[in-house]
C-alpha cells in the first residue's frame, strides 16, 4: 500500500499528518488472518464444550457417584460464555490492537450490568431474611391470587424465609398470612405491624 | 481541502479514475483519517454500550426468575427449546462473525470481490439463522401455545411458572432477531458501498463499525444460547 502514497490526492499542506507515510491510513493494524482463524476454532470447541458439558449430570469416581445439579451447570455455561465472548471482543472486534478508550467503555458498560443485575438480586434475596416482606405469587392473568369462590388464599404471598422470621412467632398474634393485592415490588413493611394489621382486617 | 481530484493524471496510475475510497478525504474537523476513524469507532462502542445495557435488563429478570424458581427454570428450558436448534444457530452466528472478519482483511487488501463475498457469506448466516429461528421454533411454539404470559396456554406445563419463562425466552430472542434483521440491513449497506469501491486499504471505517454491530449481536447471542437452551 506505501506506493499509493504518491496520489496527491489533495494538495492542502495541512493534510501533512495524513499523508505522513507512517499513518497515511485511517487504519494501521491488519487484521492477522491466523490468529483470526485459531480464534474462531476456539469458538467452536467451547461452543461443543458448553452443550457437552450441559448433558453431564453426575460425575463417577470409584464407587461414588457425584450429582451435578442445575446450578453448577448454570456457572460452567457462564464460565463458558464469558471465555467466548472475551475472545470475539478481543480479537474479532479488534479491543487487543485498540486504543484502550474503547476497552473503558466496554469496562464501564459491563460494571453497569454487574451493578445492575447484582444489586437487584442482592436485594430480592435477602428480602424477608432481614425483614418480613411479601411476595405476591405470580399466575396467569395478575397476581390476585384468588380461588374459584373469588376468596383469598390463605398464606399465599408470603416466602418461607419471611414465615420464619415472621413477627408473629414472637408476639403470638394473628397476622394473617393472607395480605392479597401486594405486589412485591415496592411495599416495605419493614417491621411495622401496623401496616401489616391493615391488610390483615381487611377481608 | 475541496481540491480533492478524482481524475489525476499526475499521479502516476496510468491517469485511471480514483476509486472513492482512495479519493476519501477525512473531515475538515479532523487532523488526520486516523484521529477520524478513531472516534467513529470510538463512538460505535459508546452505542454498543447502550445495546449490553439493553439487553442486560433482560438477563436481569432471567436471573431473578432464575433465583425464585430454578427447578421450574430447568424443566422448562429442557423440554421447550432444544439445545441442537440453539447449537446449529450459536454455530452459524460464530461463522458469519467469523466472515465479517475476514471481509474487513479483504478491505486492507484493497480486495473489492472478496469484502462482497465474505459480506454475502455473512448475509446468508443471518438469513438462515432468522429462518430457523422463525420456522423451527417461533411457528410451532405459536401453534402449541407456548407463548409469554397470560397468552400461555399450552396443554401440558412442566410447572406453575412455565409462562415466566417462555416471557423472557420470547422477549429477548426476539430483540436479539430484531437486531439480526438490522443487522442484514447494515451489512447490505455495506456490501453496496463495497461494490461502489468505497472501502481500501485507508479507508474502511463504516465497513468496521458494521463489523462490531454484528459482533455484538453475535456475543449477546453467546449468553442467551446457554442461558436459555443449556440450563
Amino acid at each position: 500500500m506505501n506506493h499509493e502514497i504518491h496520489h496527491p490526492t489533495t494538495i492542502d499542506p495541512d493534510e501533512t499528518l495524513s499523508l505522513d507515510e507512517a499513518h497515511e491510513g485511517g487504519h494501521e493494524h491488519h487484521t492477522p488472518l491466523g490468529t483470526m482463524t485459531w480464534v474462531f476454532v476456539i469458538l467452536l470447541f467451547l461452543t461443543a464444550l458448553t452443550v457437552w458439558t450441559s448433558n453431564i449430570h453426575e460425575i463417577v469416581i470409584g464407587h461414588s457417584v457425584i450429582e451435578i445439579g442445575p446450578t453448577p451447570h448454570i456457572i460452567m455455561a457462564m464460565v463458558i460464555a464469558v471465555i467466548k465472548a472475551t475472545l470475539v471482543a478481543a480479537y474479532f472486534m479488534h479491543l487487543k490492537y485498540d486504543k484502550p478508550m474503547n476497552t473503558v467503555v466496554v469496562g464501564a458498560t459491563m460494571f453497569g450490568v454487574l451493578l445492575f443485575i447484582g444489586l437487584t438480586l442482592a436485594d430480592l434475596a435477602a428480602r424477608g431474611s432481614i425483614d418480613r416482606q411479601e411476595l405476591a405469587p405470580i399466575v396467569v392473568g395478575g397476581n390476585k391470587h384468588l380461588d374459584a369462590d373469588g376468596n383469598r388464599v390463605d398464606g399465599a404471598g408470603v416466602t418461607q424465609a419471611a414465615r420464619e422470621n415472621s413477627p408473629d412467632a414472637h408476639h403470638g398474634e394473628d397476622h394473617g398470612d393472607d395480605h392479597s393485592g401486594d405486589d412485591h415490588s415496592g411495599d416495605d413493611h419493614s417491621g411495622d405491624d401496623h401496616a401489616s394489621d391493615d391488610h390483615a382486617d381487611d377481608h | 481541502m475541496t481540491s480533492v481530484t478524482t481524475t489525476n493524471g499526475d499521479a502516476g496510475a496510468n491517469g485511471r479514475e480514483l476509486e472513492p475510497h482512495e479519493a476519501y478525504v477525512p473531515g475538515a474537523h479532523w487532523r488526520n483519517a486516523h484521529d477520524e476513524a478513531e472516534a467513529a469507532k470510538l463512538g460505535m462502542w459508546l452505542f454498543l454500550g447502550t445495546e449490553i445495557l439493553l439487553f442486560s435488563g433482560f438477563f436481569c429478570a432471567y436471573a431473578v426468575f432464575r433465583m425464585w424458581y430454578p427447578e421450574n427454570w430447568h424443566d422448562a428450558s429442557r423440554y421447550y427449546l432444544s439445545w441442537k436448534i440453539g447449537f446449529a444457530n450459536t454455530c452459524v452466528l460464530l461463522l458469519s462473525s467469523y466472515t465479517v472478519v475476514l471481509a474487513i482483511r479483504a478491505a486492507q487488501q484493497n480486495k473489492k470481490n472478496w469484502i462482497l463475498i465474505h459480506l454475502l457469506i455473512t448475509n446468508l448466516c443471518a438469513l438462515f439463522f432468522l429462518v430457523v429461528k422463525i420456522g423451527w421454533e417461533y411457528i410451532p411454539k405459536i401453534q402449541k401455545g407456548e407463548l409469554p404470559g397470560g397468552l400461555f396456554t399450552y396443554y401440558n406445563p412442566q410447572g406453575e411458572f412455565d409462562h415466566i419463562f417462555l416471557s423472557i425466552y420470547w422477549i429477548s430472542t426476539a430483540t436479539h432477531g430484531f437486531h439480526v434483521l438490522v443487522g442484514i440491513f447494515v451489512i447490505s449497506w455495506a456490501m453496496w458501498l463495497a461494490a461502489k469501491g468505497h472501502y481500501g486499504p485507508k479507508h474502511y471505517t463504516s465497513l468496521e463499525n458494521v463489523g462490531l454491530y454484528w459482533h455484538i449481536v453475535d456475543i449477546i447471542w453467546i449468553f442467551l444460547f446457554p442461558l436459555l437452551y443449556l440450563v
